[in-house]
């Protein structure tokens, strides 16, 4: 037991930390919607597979890929539906099939034969989307494998409908997903190499900090950035993409989040100084992929995404300073979302409330510090009620 | 409801008992406002002192008055507890300003019990609340509002 516990879950979180952690898994897709989500998508795979369908052939392969896959989901801002990217792998050649839509059409017959899905279904540039009212819609996106990139970048290179949905382009998503997993895994060895004594491992691995703190970068995009369109904003990739390659290991919420944007920020000004360039964000693995491409056609959304970095580092300064709970509770709420932030502070009091309930709690002495009763130095805080009519 | 005899503790063992828990409560003599003179420590007391509920709160200075035979009143004196956005009032306040920290009719404190080890954990306990009720505008601790005039 440390000297002053807070009530989390996580000793070796700090408060703050404890309540930005919260508020990044209260923002991911719950374990039951992930779970009813691989059931659809389950049944969808065998739909494809069935013995009648033109697709079998090719043996459907559906697994998701983006955040879903690397478990950084965020919810959508005043919507209730989560985003499930899927990929469905075809064992196609696509030197068979040059023209990418001719398979997702493929795929879209045999979905809309199926009564099932009779009103779920909306074709989509390169994608076939099925709406599950007020759970998520999911996107599926047609692949085949392309062998011809598995010695550099490994056995899970496909190529994917470009975004013009003429050609075929190249990624990597499993490729993609082991990669983040990697980054957080180096990154956190390296840091607790630094660290007497080390703490226990257990708690280390749960603490998932690189996906707590891309989370909370993505959500405060949201928030930050309501008022533009989707397409204005740093798009999830570059951002998850950053946050991975500049994370440092550390396990604080709060340390890793000004870190690593700090790095950010650094990339940037380095570039900047470096013949007035922007950031490269390559895909790492698949170098041939610019996921910022578009800063290029657009210059103005490279300048959002600047001004987004330095608005985060402020956000962020001002965080620390604030001097109570409250007034940190408003300053997440600015950060973050109002509604997310009263949920994670309730849950926070009802942990405690439930303590309190159950004469568990005490303060310490000299401080008046809310503890745990078996804390050394402190007074049981007895049954009161707030109050009655006598 | 049962009323039992308990020893009740002096003023000056109370005061021997907060040294002893909260020794950042320093114990002054009341003085009487009519008189302007210090009532002798052995029939009251004010306590002033520094509690902080959580590690991310603000500290707060709490004075407790205590006379024999009376109960102990608590009032924050800083910071100025604020509202929560257009509340018009703060919860669990009795009308003169001091904490509803108890249900009297409860027995929850009576004379036999230390200040120390009731009254200045309720003061933390109800802090705690305070913040929250700042941020969510819901007094999260339970417990019943007092009437408009009433006074502890």
């Amino acid at each position: 037991m440390t000297a002053t516990p807070s009530f989390s879950k996580y000793k070796i979180l700090t408060e703050l930390d404890d309540l930005l952690n919260s508020i990044g898994i209260k923002l991911q897709i719950s374990e039951t919607a992930h779970n009813e989500a691989k059931k659809r998508y389950g049944t969808i795979s065998q739909l494809l597979n069935a013995e009648d369908s033109p697709l079998a052939k090719f043996s459907p392969d559906i697994y998701p890929q983006g955040s879903l896959r690397i478990g950084t989901t965020v919810k959508p801002r005043g919507k209730d539906e989560y985003d499930v990217d899927l990929v469905c792998m075809l064992k196609a050649d696509s030197e068979e099939f040059p023209n990418p839509l001719v398979l997702l059409d493929m795929v879209e017959a045999q979905l809309r034969a199926n009564k099932t899905y009779e009103g779920m279904i909306e074709r989509k540039n390169r994608c076939i989307r099925i709406n599950y009212a007020n759970q998520f819609h999911m996107d599926i996106l047609p692949a085949c494998p392309n062998p011809s990139d598995y010695e550099i970048y490994g056995e899970h290179c496909l190529l994917v409908p470009d975004c013009a949905a003429e050609e075929w382009k190249d990624s990597n998503p499993k490729g993609y997903a082991n990669w983040f997993e990697e980054k957080a895994r180096s990154a956190t060895t390296e840091f607790r190499k630094g660290i007497e004594p080390l703490p226990e491992q257990q708690t280390y691995e749960e603490l998932e900090t690189l996906k707590r703190i891309t989370q909370l970068m993505k959500r405060n995009r949201d928030v930050i950035l309501e008022d533009l369109e989707v397409k204005e904003r740093p798009i999830s990739v570059v951002i998850t993409t950053l946050a991975a390659r500049n994370f440092n290991g550390n396990p604080s919420v709060i340390d890793a989040l000004e870190s690593t944007i700090l790095s950010i920020k650094s990339e940037i000004e380095e570039a900047e100084i470096l013949g007035g360039k922007r950031i490269e964000v390559l895909n790492p693995t698949n170098k041939e992929e610019e996921f910022a491409e578009r800063w290029d056609t657009d210059p103005k959304l490279y300048a959002t995404f600047v001004d987004w970095v330095d608005n985060f580092i402020g956000l962020l300064a001002e965080l620390r300073k604030q001097p109570g709970l409250p007034e940190i509770g408003k300053q997440l709420e600015k950060m973050f979302g109002e509604r997310v932030t009263q949920e994670v502070v309730k849950d926070y009091v009802k942990r405690v409330s439930d303590l309190r309930n159950d004469g568990e709690l005490a303060t310490a002495y000299t401080t008046g510090l809310i503890v745990p009763k078996e804390t050394p130095r402190s007074t049981s805080i007895q049954t009161n009620n707030f109050h009655g009519d006598d | 409801m049962i009323k039992f005899k308990s020893k009740k503790l002096s003023v000056t063992e109370q005061i021997q008992t907060m040294q002893a828990a909260h020794p950042q409560f320093k114990p002054r003599p009341l003085i009487n406002k009519k008189t302007r003179k210090a009532i002798p420590l052995n029939s009251a007391v004010v306590w002033v002192g520094e509690l902080q509920p959580t590690k991310l709160s603000r500290k707060y200075q709490a004075k407790i008055e205590y006379r024999v035979d009376k109960v102990p009143s608590t009032n924050i004196i800083s910071p100025k507890l604020a509202l929560f956005e257009d509340a018009r009032k703060l919860p669990h306040i009795y009308s003169d300003g001091s904490l509803c920290l108890y249900t009297p009719k409860n027995g929850e404190w009576h004379a036999g019990k230390s200040i120390a080890s009731t009254i200045v954990p309720w003061i933390s306990l109800w802090l705690f609340y305070y913040e929250a009720w700042l941020i969510t505008g819901e007094w999260l601790g339970d417990g019943t509002e007092p009437r408009a005039n009433e006074v502890p």
